[in-house]
């Protein structure tokens, strides 16, 4: 069997692109610095943080004596604050700060910083951090922010004094700072703090122990202090009435049942002063951010 | 197994994602095994005959559950007790409890740790 022409022709095509087909011309960039930061950056920007991180490593990795390698290794700690990746935030801008010290980054990494061992919980550190952006960048923008945000933590540890003072000296340092207008107006809500009402956790709690929901009550938590009384009332009733008619099984299985709604009333009344306090506290606390335009 | 990619802020794998399931599951006694068999047990056959009442998230079976896993029989039993009083017709949005899209409460475990 011969093969066609038309075949034939196909078969030369197949196998002679070059012939047949015109060149794809292959496109290519050149992977400089700024590309690199750009990518990077462009994924921090659409909050693809891990994405972000990976690209600056790469960054770094590629570029170790670049002039923006302190950029890359903020933008790695930033990365992973936003990222609420706070351990790791905290480690990669204090090695930032131990890497350059003289970068000009390092303010607000050590402002961030402190936030995130504030995130942490850590607050002596996060404490110190904001104490040293104050004292050694006092010309930053990060300085009056350090001092606001000193004064903020000082109050979520109950150290008054101490967050009064913080506002005092943001006031006397930076009279032209916006913050520093509005803290002149939170000094009086910091004195209001002082004297917030509050619940004794331990009096609800003996309280519901010897009255059944009575805690609650206390705590404001009408409706479950309604509750708890019916529901210990039943179970008591009910377990002593089995118990003066002989009905020892049964006694058993309904104590059974009502203690822990007994032993959870009380531990529930002091819960709900605890509740109390905290949403006391919250709400002078929101009113200071909000006084002061900042939100942490 | 590929990473799987995290549904939090940093959008990357799970952190846990590497480390061995056995690492991942609490040790728990016997009491707990018991009445974490007790709750499985009613959500299976008791609650699903009458549909998602529970107007909290989590639930208050689901509540005990991770209570009495997470914290121990003792303290799991009493904040159950405490959770099915609050359970009550007059809960309602406010400081204490957030709204959720579903119309539910939220009031998760971590929320009524008196000691966190």
């Amino acid at each position: 069997m011969r093969p066609s022409l038309g075949v034939l022709a196909l078969l030369v095509l197949c196998f002679c692109p070059p012939l047949g087909l015109p060149c794809a011309s292959e496109t290519g960039i050149l992977l400089t610095e700024n590309t690199e930061l750009k990518v990077a950056d462009t994924f921090m920007d659409e909050r693809e943080y891990y994405r972000a991180i990976t690209e600056y490593k790469k960054f770094l990795i590629l570029f170790p004596e670049s002039d923006k390698a302190d950029y890359a290794l903020f933008r790695i700690g930033m990365a992973y604050y936003h990222g609420e990746e706070y351990e790791a935030s905290t480690r990669t801008l204090a090695n930032l700060r131990e890497k350059y010290p003289e970068s000009s980054h390092a303010p607000e990494a050590q402002y961030f910083e402190g936030l995130g061992y504030w995130k942490l919980k850590k607050y002596l550190n996060a404490k110190i951090a904001f104490e040293v952006v104050a004292a050694y960048y006092p010309d930053s923008n990060y300085a009056p922010m350090s001092l606001v945000a000193d004064a903020m933590l000082a109050l979520d540890q109950d150290n008054i004094n101490a967050g009064r003072q913080g506002m005092e000296n943001l006031i006397a340092n930076y009279p032209d700072y916006p913050a520093s207008m509005r803290a002149k107006e939170t000094l009086e809500l910091f004195d209001q703090y002082q004297y917030l009402p509050k619940k004794s956790e331990i009096l609800a709690g003996i309280m519901s122990a010897v009255v059944p929901g009575s805690g609650y009550i206390y705590a404001e938590h009408y409706g479950d202090g309604i509750t708890a009384f019916l529901i210990n009332a039943l179970a008591i009733t009910g377990t002593v009435t089995a118990v003066h008619s002989e009905n020892y099984a049964v006694a058993a299985i309904v104590g059974g049942i009502g203690l822990p709604f007994y032993l959870g009333n009380i531990y529930g009344s002091a819960n709900a002063a605890k509740k109390w306090n905290i949403a006391v506290r919250n709400e002078l606390r929101s009113r200071i951010s909000v006084t002061l335009d900042y939100d942490f | 197994m590929g990473a799987e990619a995290s549904k939090g802020p940093m959008k990357g794998p799970h952190a846990n994602a590497m480390l061995p399931s056995s690492t991942l599951e609490p040790t728990i006694s016997c009491v707990q095994i018991t009445f974490i068999e007790s709750i499985k047990f009613y959500q299976k056959w008791i609650s699903s005959t009458g549909g998602d009442r529970c107007g909290f998230r989590p639930s208050c079976s689901r509540f005990g559950y991770e209570a009495i896993a997470t914290l121990g029989p003792v303290v799991g039993l009493m904040m159950t007790g405490d959770r099915l009083t609050r359970c009550n017709i007059w809960k309602s949005p406010g400081p204490d409890y957030f709204l959720l899209p579903n119309g539910r409460l939220y009031d998760p475990l971590s929320k009524n740790l008196i000691v966190e």
